[in-house]
């Protein structure tokens, strides 16, 4: 339909039609943007390891949710005369990205010549190499790595093709040769490369990078060349520069470099043709470089210690000073064996004289100077800090699920810093590890078995800690299984602390199952007794692949999935799924009182669909004033007995024959079985009227100060509480003080056709007891099985293809909950006051459910 | 004991690479194939107890499989995997004697417990 047809009709018919169909319009846009968050959760799921699909399941469903969120930006446009072209730019611009890496055209960041570490994954290992993938990964798990950035290989090429160098050429010519004549060859290429001159560009870019390092800092200036520490690595092949002062980085970078053309390495190349990284056309070399840290001490750990695999046991080998002397075998080096699971104990140790130890020296580089004599017989590393380290390559274990040997170094201050990792090459054998497992599993008590679903896959082994509120999650330690109720999205904090999860109730779709999958940490939930069989302290096995968990510590499982079985998370699916949703899911938008809620700052489709949605309701309101102007409008108050002041607007059989032509109607008169259910479970004895009064009086002052901007912000003239109705359907936006809610809910007798959906967001107080709030609605939505996200103060959760009767009741818990928070976030002074408020919600609210069902029984 | 067989074929690299780990680990003999062809060639030389097949595929497809693997060993099974738009062949694969269906995406679990179902109901000669 065209817009020009409805504008020579009169004015009053005109508008009506435009009501209604801008009422369709939205409709139909709050259905597809269902639509979307369904299929966004359901890649989502994909991620847990538990599904077999493939590249078809990927364009498949890209397609779908590319046409969804289409067509949710169309119907606002179409609402709204047109009113957002730039959402429908941006919405292009997000959908360029997701087809480019369909189609496999990887767009790397920035200029391309310089990559932040914190950026750095193992997406992007084509440009940063496989060294500071891995860097930036750890990183993102929380574990300390040293500040820095990435010279890309991208620059590296650049480099070379400006200085007249043509790598695939060279590489061909040199593996020719041998002996003498390639010593030459190879001399004369690296000549060429240190004296080469940096194009101004790549000059520019590696300048602000350094100008963001901070000064006064000098530099560690590592090689991360592709093929390195992959699969077969080039170790020790490619240098390093310690102790770089930052005016001369590009010396260093220069030598890092010519290392490429190393006869060594041309050689390693010419007999590992097939290692990835070994073709000519693959050459390339990432640099990366980092704040040096002053090291203590320093060294490398081994996740099993590769001379006696059979002892279990994590082997560190640590001098004073610099780890250089530990990596190259020199001097007098304590070494220790650790259990492998925490805590961690040391099982053995073996402390030298250590004579020498390698430090920063004030011109640069670095250089040998003998230790103190009073502390050359004394052990380099507490206990304490050993245990640590043994938590940190454990962790990076079961991240890359590949035994590591991980570079390290305690600072003066006592903190553990990995400055490399990669995976540690140990034979133990496939069909060994495979009878190893088939004769020890059956030695062990089975737990829980086939209970619960898989949320993420993988195996791992700690002692079972308890958590049921917010101070044991303080004491949680770290390594520990965690076991809970409830899957509360309010435990995603602790989910990189521990070494396993596993609740009593819960979805795979949760806030919990998406964090745990996101730093693979094994997860079974909804197994429904785990907190009764599972006791606190208990040493368990969580296999996730099997979905068992064992009593004790099952070393030969462990074992066997590091050594067994290639990782599913690096199957070229799983890679495309995980950059796929990179580009879909985060949601960047929120608050639409922020500046930043604007088209331009929408970049994923998660950010698209939110901003449409946002805007749709306003648009609505906006629709409703013209049609009152316009004198008529099938819309009408209702008449409550609280002060709720809203508006009806009936779309198709929202109300009955009765209320027709009237001014307002009367809770009777609703034949909107969603509307009715909501309506009548606020007016319930004590949901409206249930606020608890002690407000304290910062967060009184708080809520004054954010009044006037919020009224401001989101007074519409038309009532600010809407219902569009029809006999299933209700679209109800309510504004109760300073929350917005908005819930969505089609309910009919097809049990695949109910959804539920309910989005939260409001102000007043600071921003952490808004979250506050949040985690309170995430914690009560997903006890009574919503999928809740949440980012900040916004909360959005769903339920769907309930019975008719299950969904009812979701309804009128929404309903108490809407009411139980209209002044709560005040009164979130504390975390602790999170846990009682959520129980007292369920005392006062939940029970009554109990008490009907035991009254029609 | 007697080993039990299971060929997979799948043009799709990843359905092997999944489930062969994951089938192993419950005591089958696996093999993978992402060639009909070469599938084919294998089950006219050798009998399997459960053959696992993509409905459509290049070249000869999952029909011509289950065709081939019934004229032969009518005891084996065939468990399909079928995929966007193959509903139509799905209908004839159940009329030509397939044992089960699975569509994709699938739950890894689910399909071993299929296969282990259907190696149960297998006899080879």
């Amino acid at each position: 339909m065209g817009w020009g047809d409805y504008f020579f009709r009169p004015k009053k018919r005109r508008d009506i039609r435009h009501l209604k169909d801008v009422l369709n319009r939205f409709r139909e846009l709050i259905g597809l943007n269902n639509t979307a968050l369904e299929l966004i959760a359901d890649m989502g799921e994909k991620l847990s390891g538990d599904y077999v699909f493939d590249s078809q399941y990927l364009r498949q469903v890209t397609a779908d949710l590319e046409k969804a969120v289409q067509g949710v930006v169309h119907n606002l446009n179409a609402m709204s005369e047109g009113r957002y072209p730039k959402l429908l730019d941006a919405f292009e611009t997000a959908r360029a990205g997701v087809r480019a890496e369909l189609d496999g055209r990887r767009a790397v960041p920035g200029a391309g010549f310089v990559i932040r570490l914190d950026e750095a994954s193992q997406d992007l290992s084509d440009a940063t190499g496989e060294k500071m993938a891995t860097l930036g990964e750890l990183g993102r798990l929380g574990l300390k790595v040293p500040d820095g950035f990435v010279v890309t290989t991208h620059a590296c090429r650049t480099f070379l093709e400006s200085n007249g160098i043509d790598a695939e050429r060279a590489i061909e010519e040199l593996s020719s040769l041998a002996g003498e004549p390639l010593e030459k060859a190879s001399d004369a290429i690296r000549e060429r490369i240190r004296k080469g001159i940096p194009p101004p560009l790549l000059r520019k870019s590696v300048q602000e990078a350094l100008s963001r390092l901070g000064k006064g800092r000098t530099l560690a200036v590592r090689s991360s060349a592709l093929g390195e520490d992959g699969t077969l690595s080039f170790a020790g092949l490619y240098g390093t520069v310690l102790n770089v002062a930052p005016p001369r980085f590009f010396e260093a970078y220069q030598e890092v470099l010519s290392g490429l053309f190393g006869p060594q390495v041309v050689s390693y190349r010419a007999k590992q043709p097939r290692v990835a990284g070994a073709a000519p056309k693959e050459t390339g070399m990432a640099v990366g470089c980092m704040t040096m840290v002053p090291a203590r001490a320093g060294g490398v750990c081994y996740s099993l210690n590769p001379s006696s695999p059979e002892r279990e046991c994590i082997v560190i080998s640590a001098s004073w000073g610099l780890g250089k002397l530990v990596v190259e075998g020199e001097g007098g080096v304590d070494q220790f064996e650790l259990a492998r699971t925490a805590p961690h104990q040391v099982v053995s140790r073996r402390i030298a004289r250590k004579e020498r130890q390698c430090v920063l020296s004030r011109a640069g580089g670095v250089a040998l100077e003998p230790v103190p004599a009073e502390r050359q017989a004394v052990p380099c590393m507490s206990d304490e800090a050993l245990s640590r380290l043994a938590r940190i390559v454990v962790k990076t274990e079961a991240y890359f699920r590949r035994f590591q040997d991980v570079e390290w170094a305690l600072d003066e201050a006592g903190e553990i810093h990995v400055l490399q990792a990669r995976p540690l090459r140990i034979l133990l054998g496939k069909d060994r590890c495979r009878a190893d497992v088939a004769s020890a599993v059956g030695r062990y008590p089975v737990l829980l078995q086939g209970r619960g679903v898989v949320a993420c896959r993988g195996i791992a082994a700690g002692a079972v800690f308890h958590v049921a509120r917010e101070e044991d999650m303080r004491r949680f330690p770290a390594g520990a299984v965690l076991v809970a109720k409830h899957t509360s999205p309010r435990l995603s904090r602790l989910v990189c602390e521990a070494s396993a999860i596993v609740t009593g109730v819960g979805a795979v779709t949760g806030h919990l199952a998406t964090v745990a999958r996101e730093f693979r940490t094994p997860a079974i939930v909804d197994t429904g007794t785990a907190t009764r069989v599972l006791k606190p302290g208990m040493r368990v096995t969580v296999d996730a692949e099997e979905n068992i968990v064992y009593e004790g510590v099952v070393p030969e499982l462990i074992r066997a999935q590091l050594c067994v079985a290639d990782p599913y998370e690096d199957a070229v699916e799983f890679r495309l799924l995980r950059r796929l949703l990179r580009r879909i899911a985060p949601l960047h938008l929120t608050t639409p009182d922020s500046g930043d809620f604007r088209p331009e700052s929408c970049t994923t489709y998660h950010d698209v669909i939110r901003f449409a949605h946002e805007m749709a309701a306003t648009e609505i309101a906006t629709s409703l004033d013209a049609g009152r102007a316009g004198g008529e409008l099938p819309a009408v108050k209702l008449d409550l007995p609280i002060p709720l002041d809203l508006t009806v607007v009936d779309i198709g059989e929202g109300l009955n024959a009765a209320a027709a032509g009237k001014a307002k109607a009367r809770l009777e008169e609703v034949a909107c079985a969603p509307l009715r259910i909501m309506l009548e479970s606020l007016l319930e004895p004590g949901v409206w009227h249930s606020e608890p009064v002690d407000i304290d009086f910062g967060g009184f002052m708080s809520s004054l100060t954010r009044t006037a901007a919020m009224d401001a912000a989101s007074m519409g003239s038309a009532g600010r509480n809407i219902a569009i109705v029809s006999a299933n359907y209700m679209n109800l936006n309510l504004h109760l003080g300073y929350h917005f809610n908005m819930v969505d809910v089609y309910l009919s007798g097809v049990r695949n056709e109910n959804y539920i959906y309910f989005r939260f967001l409001g102000g007043v107080t600071d921003i952490t007891r808004r979250s506050r709030r949040a985690r309170l609605l995430a914690d009560i939505l997903e006890r009574n099985d919503f999928t809740v996200e949440m980012k900040g103060d916004l909360v959005v959760s769903r339920t769907k293809k309930m019975s008719t009767e299950e969904m009812e009741h979701r309804l009128r818990v929404l309903g108490y909950l809407v009411g139980f928070t209209r002044q709560l976030d005040v009164l979130l002074q504390t975390e602790e006051k999170v846990d009682e408020y959520v129980e007292l919600f369920e005392d006062r609210f939940l029970a009554r459910k109990r008490d009907r069902e035991e009254g029609s029984a | 004991m007697n080993e039990q067989r299971v060929l997979i074929l799948d043009d799709e690299p990843t359905v092997g690479e999944r489930l062969k780990p994951a089938l192993e680990k419950l005591g089958f003999v696996v093999e993978v194939f992402t060639k009909s062809r070469e599938a084919l060639k294998r089950l006219d030389e050798r009998d399997f107890h459960v053959v696992v097949t993509d409905l459509k595929m290049e070249g000869p497809d999952g029909l011509e499989v289950l065709g081939l693997v019934k004229r032969r060993s009518p005891g084996s099974q065939v468990i399909m995997i079928t995929g966007y738009g193959s509903f139509e062949q799905a209908r004839e694969a159940e009329a030509l004697g397939a044992y089960d269906f699975v569509s994709k995406p699938f739950k890894l679990e689910e399909l071993c417990k299929r296969v282990v179902k259907a190696a149960k109901k297998a006899v080879l000669e």
